[in-house]
């Protein structure tokens, strides 16, 4: 049959170009051809968005595996963080602001979705921006701005934050700090993980430099990845050149936006507004200076100092057969949970992961890959 | 039924809905004409073959960004008796309005109605308003039906599509559904996309007149592209192999969609349908729709084949093969 005429107009990135792509896919299938079976892992729900979307698992060797990590950070927020939010938006006169993803978030009881149905407060917004202006806006109402995410997140909030805020706007920080996860990581998993894709926000904020223990200590490399196919094709490439010639430095394979040092006034905000304390990540564990923490002389503004977010039950993370956790870890595919796509789906999610667009579960179920046999 | 009560997910167009229809509404009205489950109903009178369609309209907000709630409800009944491949002639107009509702609004709504008839002539020929209490209702809800006749001798049905057709769209994809998303409360980033809320009875006549073998025609509302041609690709059992490359998307639907984690292919349109004919008539047609106001940007967006049965796949624009599954439903309600 006549093959369709490809419209180019339509093609807005050449970070999709299917010739670079054929290459790259190519360089990595020589490079693969003599090396044991491997797996890397990224830890970014952003990447494994675009490494099921564009469906780059096909590009790769049957021998060469990208595992999903602990990177949606919807899916490690703990399920206290979520009771404690709860909690604030079923109080009287108190307003609670958090972006969209979290909402539908399975916790102990409930969720803050259900929590708005029983009458509690409970607004979405897209910048924390938003927050100071409805906080204004409304000045004889509390806000509570619930902060969930990575570095990328915490830098944005420490800004805020660093630049004063009206005086009925206060913060339930759940933020977590990626690097110390990564030692975990190597605990629960054996000698065939040798690499990480690192994620390209999160590395835009604190530089490569926060990563070279997994040089020094753990001899292991790790590159820096944007979003494109190209970006994650052209990182996987360069990690498994380091692997091929047993070097283990930390790269920047995306360098139209990260700079190696990172975003230095953001670091700075960062440092001045948060201490990093112990933390847990849902399912997973308490990990060491992970949990970003407002320092004592904002407790002003700390929603859990301020305001009584305490709930009257103790936390239960979650359903039994729930995987969520293993998912995170990148220990099982979520095929492999006997809850996927049967009892647990994006409208009736058992875990996080199957709520937000980044967790792992959800993005598999959106999108289905296909055995390719005819292209 | 699995649920006790109703959900937002019974109206989204998903596996809820089905069910509700399946298992409630088929077996209470069950009748011949009923079954054949198309958008509007086929009917023989006096032996002249016409098509009867009605549509409920909700979307919040209510005005939006390249119309309103009544240029919608017009075109929408339109668009579902064009899908028969009929030409629409009359309609009716119920009103649900909210005590509160501002005249000024519902005059701007009426006018837009009454434009949009005029522009797709069709004539409103009956209707009736009730006024509920507030908060029993969220301003105005319309419902229209329709009556047209069909003129062609055609077998157009979602079970017809073949091995070896050309699936084709007449513009853009998912400006519907981001116009309205970018104007709903709290949603405040800016975009310059308009819905693209359309009567298309005029353009389905000229695919008609290109072509003696239109195997399906639909409107891709609800669900986007996705949602429709996987019912195609069930009812006619058969794969749809979608190309990106080839995909009409605005960057700024794109953009927004990245931004809000949706995939552009299950957003909804309002001006947009999707034809499957024979490979050899697709020229004809891709021409005539060309020719067309409003199919100026047609395009050929994939290919009907027999391996995956009853699959859409999408190969992408880095050539790797992926399933676009049926759309959840229940991301985007109130978009119609």
């Amino acid at each position: 049959m006549k093959r369709m005429t490809i419209h180019k107009k339509f093609n807005p990135d050449a970070f999709k170009d299917r010739e670079i792509v054929n290459r790259l896919t190519q360089e990595i299938k020589l490079l693969a051809a003599r090396m044991a079976p491997l797996k890397i892992m990224h830890i970014c729900g952003g990447h494994e968005n675009a490494i099921v979307r564009y469906a780059i698992r096909q590009f790769l060797p049957a021998h060469i595996k990208v595992i999903a990590g602990p990177g949606c950070p919807v899916c490690v927020c703990p399920v206290e963080s979520i009771d404690e939010a709860i909690t604030l938006a079923l109080l009287p006169g108190v307003t609670l602001l958090t972006f969209g993803d979290i909402l539908r978030v399975p916790a102990t009881n409930s969720s803050l979705e259900e929590a708005r149905v029983n009458g509690g407060s409970v607004k979405v917004v897209y910048s924390p921006l938003d927050a100071i202006k409805l906080a204004q806006h409304s000045p004889q109402q509390t806000f509570v701005f619930f902060s969930v995410g990575f570095e990328t997140t915490a830098a944005g909030i420490a800004g805020l934050i660093h630049s004063g805020v009206p005086e009925n706007l206060f913060f339930l920080i759940a933020n977590r700090y990626m690097p110390p996860v990564l030692k975990l990581l190597m605990e629960v998993h054996d000698d065939s993980l040798q690499g990480f894709l690192l994620a390209g926000h999160a590395t835009a904020i604190t530089g490569l430099g926060v990563y070279d223990f997994m040089r020094d200590e753990f001899k292991l490399p790790c590159a820096t990845a944007g979003f494109e196919p190209v970006d994650i094709l052209l990182a996987i490439r360069e990690l498994l050149t380091l692997i091929k010639n047993d070097q283990h430095q930390v790269i920047n394979c995306y360098s139209r936006v990260i700079k190696n040092e990172g975003n230095l006034i953001a670091q700075k905000c960062l440092k001045e507004v948060f201490d990093l304390k112990p933390g847990v990540w849902r399912g997973i564990d308490k990990v060491e200076d992970s949990a970003y923490v407002l320092k004592d002389k904002y407790a002003f503004l700390d929603a859990r100092k301020q305001l009584a977010c305490k709930p009257s039950y103790p936390p239960q993370a979650h359903h039994p057969s729930c995987l969520c956790h293993r998912v995170m870890l990148g220990e099982v595919e979520p095929q492999d949970c006997k809850l996927f796509k049967k009892a647990c789906t994006p409208s009736k999610p058992f875990g996080p992961c199957m709520v937000s667009p980044e967790g792992t579960c959800h993005v598999r179920y959106s999108y289905s890959e296909i055995k390719i046999d005819s292209l | 039924m699995a649920s006790a009560n109703i959900k937002m997910a019974h109206g989204s167009g998903g596996r809820l809905a089905n069910e509700l229809i399946n298992e409630l509404f088929f077996p209470a009205f069950d009748n011949p004409i009923l079954k054949q489950a198309n958008d509007g109903a086929l009917l023989t009178l006096d032996s002249r073959r016409l098509a009867f369609s009605t549509d409920s309209f909700v979307v919040n907000p209510y005005f939006f960004s390249g119309g309103n709630i009544g240029d919608l409800a017009v075109n929408g009944t339109v668009n579902d008796i064009a899908m028969c491949g009929a030409l629409p002639q009359f309609l009716s107009a119920a009103f649900i309005l909210e005590e509160g509702l501002p005249i000024t609004h519902l005059k701007k709504i009426v006018n837009s109605m009454a434009a949009a008839a005029q522009a797709a002539q069709v004539q409103i020929v009956t209707g009736d308003t009730k006024v509920v209490e507030r908060g029993a209702a969220d301003g105005i809800f319309i419902n229209t039906s329709g009556i047209g006749i069909i003129q062609h001798q055609q077998q157009i049905a979602p079970q017809n599509a073949q091995a070896g057709d050309v699936v084709i769209t007449n513009g853009y994809i998912g400006d519907h559904g981001i116009a309205i998303l970018s104007q709903r409360e709290g949603l405040s980033f800016e975009t310059t996309i308009q819905s693209d809320t359309a009567a298309l009875h005029t353009l389905v006549a000229s695919i008609l007149a290109a072509s003696a073998n239109v195997h399906v025609l639909r409107d891709p509302t609800r669900g986007g592209i996705a949602g429709t041609l996987n019912e195609i690709a069930q009812a006619s059992q058969i794969e749809i192999r979608l190309e990106e490359y080839a995909i009409p998307i605005h960057d700024s639907v794109r953009a927004a969609c990245d931004l809000l984690g949706l995939d552009p292919l299950i957003v909804a349109n309002e001006g947009k349908l999707l034809t499957i004919v024979p490979l050899a008539d697709s020229g004809k047609v891709l021409k005539a729709m060309q020719q067309h106001p409003l199919g100026k940007e047609s395009a050929i967006i994939g290919r009907v084949l027999n391996q995956h049965i009853g699959k859409v796949t999408l190969e992408t624009s880095i050539g790797s093969l992926r399933v676009v599954d049926m759309p959840l439903g229940e991301q985007l309600p109130r978009i119609c």
